[in-house]
């Protein structure tokens, strides 16, 4: 039985308050207080919030770099504080917090190295990660060159070296352009298909409402509102219909039948492309028409090893 | 160990990438190369050695230890400021190994660097014995002497044994006074004693025993290893001279050679007693004789004149007798110095990292100098009241008791403290190094155990102690 909830349940919160002290010990802060939560294997969970809302407080705690107050927090069933479930999370913070001495190649060999993976292994994930993050052509340039979009890349790539069963993003898409914004979403919903938990942290409420399963919005420290997505976001009083294009006559007809059951106007519009979508094609037609590129590179290709389904 | 080495080897890339290696060691050409031109020797070949070797070594000494104690005592607290860190923390990465890998890293970094510095005093040395050396007899002294590892010798010390006695036998006769306590009593006999085995009258005689060391023992010993020197001063100006007679023997056959002595200095004195084959052939030969071939013994004894032909003289408690034998070569004992230095840098990388676990950059950095600031001077507190010659040679009546609360209590928690601190300051690199002593190798052993395993450990220990239980992610860091 707790096999199978160690199983099920990655991450367990009860209770859970962290109050900041100041110097002489006096309580300063309750950043977070009484939080409850529970986040499941291959889970996108998102945690919302506004700023101050105990959000990165609460990943810091599950990252074992702040210690709880009170209540109880597991992560995979053992305190966050276990050096060995480490080697189990992938972790991006909202800063990157990179060398920028180190080129990306540099930079993801001593987080592997970290990880004890072997030479082979490693270089071979290097590889296939730069490639993913668009990155190959830059693999040897500094990281303190890089702009805040190349740097959060090779951020993202060091929290998948080990190819982590959780990934705790926070703000992952901040200073990314729309192709990097949705090449990170892609990637979480592929990660989630193979079996990875990710926990989210975000402001950006479109990206949110794009890939998490369920959502946690919290507010000075404790939830206000958990569930699935379209659990919360639905609307039970109305329905929208969405068809081919009809003729004025038939037209007329519909709107005159539900005019007459609803008593009053229905609102009707044609369904537009999101400006997401559009972006993307304009920049991937440019793309098939550009054969050199300063920055980063697009691409659609996966690292190889991610798409290994977890046992 | 995969990650220890991954932590070191980011370390020495931040140093070589942040122009810190290459400053450094630029730092250390100049040093090198130009501080020895500023000073000037006693105008001699070995003067103009003894400067380039004393100087060169300390400073790159005390560049690389400062730098080391600044780096260190930043390194981790700036990562943690930084955020760096969060990186690290959250890989299956203990506390320790963070420590090590830095440690490790410090330490690669200082080794480089102390190779290169040797490699530098070692062609500069060579240049300019080949330059400066035009007189044979200057290139041979300063080729013997200076450029060499001589073992030095030191008559057998019996203090503590004979003050001790000396106690109970007062002890014993009612001769102790009952206001002194223990200890009060031994600093009393202690002085007396050091007054009694430095201080030589007029028509008095003092004998001392050196052991030669076994590693001399066989028919393949050469005399021109061997060196003996004496230095003692009056006690007071005069118009006598300081007249005397010197004899080397041993225990069986005593007077071997003679030889006296008729000095018309006031200021401290040195000669060179000099050591014939025929003398060395009987110290070597009849003493090992009873088969104990580690328990060779020279003894030598010096007779003052009477009071009308000579004065009072004091013997320099540390180096008044001084028997040295050659036994490396200066490259061999260039090694063992800067390993010894190698060493000290070690524990204050220890120190440096254990205050930035502890502190945030500029308070840990001035925590971690502030240490090394009270290691020396409860050292030269202590090392001067333990050598308060000058108040053992005139009457010392004044008693203990009047000595106010706050300097018993400084005292005692000087000599305290010092405990701590002594197997470090004890150990010496640049002095012997540039004397042409040889550093040993049980003193680079006890360098390596003391100041390169046991207190980086205990300072390691108790900083990852604190470590675990500091939040990486407060606000204010």
């Amino acid at each position: 039985m707790d096999e199978q909830k160690e199983n099920d349940v990655i991450v367990e919160v009860h209770n859970l308050v962290k109050v900041f002290k100041d110097f002489w010990q006096r309580p300063k802060v309750r950043a977070v207080d009484g939080l409850d939560l529970e986040i499941r294997r291959g889970e996108i969970f998102g945690l919302l919030g506004p700023n101050g809302s105990g959000k990165s407080t609460t990943i810091k705690i599950l990252l074992g770099l702040l210690h709880a107050t009170s209540g109880n927090v597991l992560v995979f069933n053992r305190s966050p504080r276990d050096v060995e479930i480490k080697a189990r999370i992938g972790y991006l913070p909202e800063e990157s917090y990179l060398y920028n001495y180190l080129s990306p190649c540099e930079t993801l060999n001593f987080y592997g190295r970290l990880f004890d993976l072997k030479n082979s292994v490693r270089k071979e994930r290097i590889w296939q990660l730069l490639e993913m993050t668009g990155l190959t052509h830059a693999a040897n340039r500094s990281v303190g060159e890089f702009s805040k979009g190349m740097a959060r890349r090779v951020g993202l790539a060091q929290a998948l070296i080990n190819d982590p069963e959780l990934v705790i993003l926070d703000e992952p898409t901040s200073g990314l352009d729309p192709v990097g914004c949705r090449q990170v979403k892609d990637l979480m919903l592929t990660l989630a298909k193979r079996g990875k938990t990710i926990i989210l942290s975000s402001h950006l409420l479109a990206d949110v409402e794009d890939v998490c399963d369920r959502i946690a919005i919290l507010y000075n420290g404790s939830i206000k509102a958990l569930g699935s997505v379209n659990q919360l976001l639905e609307k039970q009083e109305s329905v929208r219909f969405t068809m081919p294009s009809l003729s004025p006559d038939v037209m007329k007809k519909v709107l005159e039948l539900i005019r007459e059951k609803i008593g009053k106007e229905p609102e009707v519009d044609h369904p537009s492309m999101n400006l997401e979508q559009f972006f993307l094609e304009v920049v991937e037609k440019a793309h098939k028409a550009t054969s050199q590129q300063s920055g980063v590179a697009p691409t659609e290709r996966m690292a190889d090893y991610l798409l290994i389904k977890d046992k | 160990m995969n990650r220890i080495l991954a932590i070191a080897s980011l370390q020495i890339r931040a140093a070589i990438r942040s122009k810190l290696f290459v400053s450094l060691m630029v730092i250390l050409v100049l040093v090198v190369f130009g501080f020895p031109m500023t000073v000037k020797g006693d105008g001699t070949l070995a003067g103009q050695i003894k400067v380039i070797l004393y100087y060169t070594l300390g400073l790159t000494s005390i560049i690389l230890g400062i730098t080391t104690l600044w780096v260190s005592s930043g390194t981790i607290a700036q990562e943690i400021e930084s955020r760096q860190i969060h990186l690290i923390a959250v890989k299956p990465v203990h506390y320790f190994e963070i420590w090590l890998g830095k440690w490790f890293g410090l330490l690669t970094i200082n080794a480089a660097l102390l190779c290169f510095a040797g490699l530098i005093i070692l062609a500069l040395v060579h240049w300019n014995v080949k330059a400066g050396g035009k007189n044979n007899q200057e290139r041979r002294i300063v080729k013997e002497q200076l450029l060499a590892g001589r073992r030095l010798i030191h008559p057998r010390d019996t203090l503590q044994q004979e003050v001790f006695t000396r106690y109970h036998n007062m002890l014993s006769n009612g001769m102790m006074s009952p206001e002194l306590s223990r200890d009060e009593a031994f600093s009393e006999i202690k002085k007396q004693l050091l007054a009694e085995k430095t201080v030589i009258g007029p028509s008095s005689v003092k004998k001392w025993i050196l052991e030669i060391p076994s590693f001399c023992s066989g028919k393949g010993y050469e005399i021109e290893k061997f060196e003996l020197k004496v230095r003692f001063s009056p006690v007071r100006k005069g118009d006598n001279p300081v007249f005397g007679e010197w004899r080397i023997g041993t225990e069986r056959n005593f007077i071997l050679f003679k030889m006296t002595t008729d000095n018309n200095l006031d200021g401290m004195h040195q000669i060179t007693i000099p050591l014939t084959q025929s003398v060395m052939d009987t110290v070597m030969v009849q003493s090992g004789e009873a088969g104990n071939h580690s328990n060779r013994k020279m003894i030598l004894e010096y007779r003052n004149g009477d009071g009308e032909k000579s004065r009072t003289v004091v013997f320099d408690r540390e180096r008044g007798i001084e028997l040295f034998i050659r036994e490396s070569g200066f490259e061999s004992n260039l090694v063992r110095s800067l390993l010894v230095i190698l060493c000290r840098l070690a524990l204050l990388a220890a120190l440096g990292l254990t205050a930035s676990v502890l502190f945030s950059f500029p308070v840990a950095t001035f925590s971690a100098f502030s240490v090394i600031l009270v290691s020396i001077v409860t050292h030269y507190f202590v090392v001067m009241m333990a050598t308060d010659i000058g108040s053992c040679c005139e009457a010392h009546s004044q008693k203990s008791s009047d000595h106010s609360f706050w300097q018993v209590t400084s005292e005692k928690t000087a000599k305290k403290l010092d405990t701590i601190f002594e197997p470090v300051m004890r150990l010496k690199a640049v002095e012997p190094f540039s004397d042409g002593v040889l550093v040993p190798w049980e003193d680079v052993g006890e360098a390596v155990f003391t100041m390169a395993i046991i207190y980086p450990g205990l300072l390691g220990i108790g900083g990852l102690l604190l470590f675990r239980r500091r939040e990486l992610a407060l606000p204010y860091t």
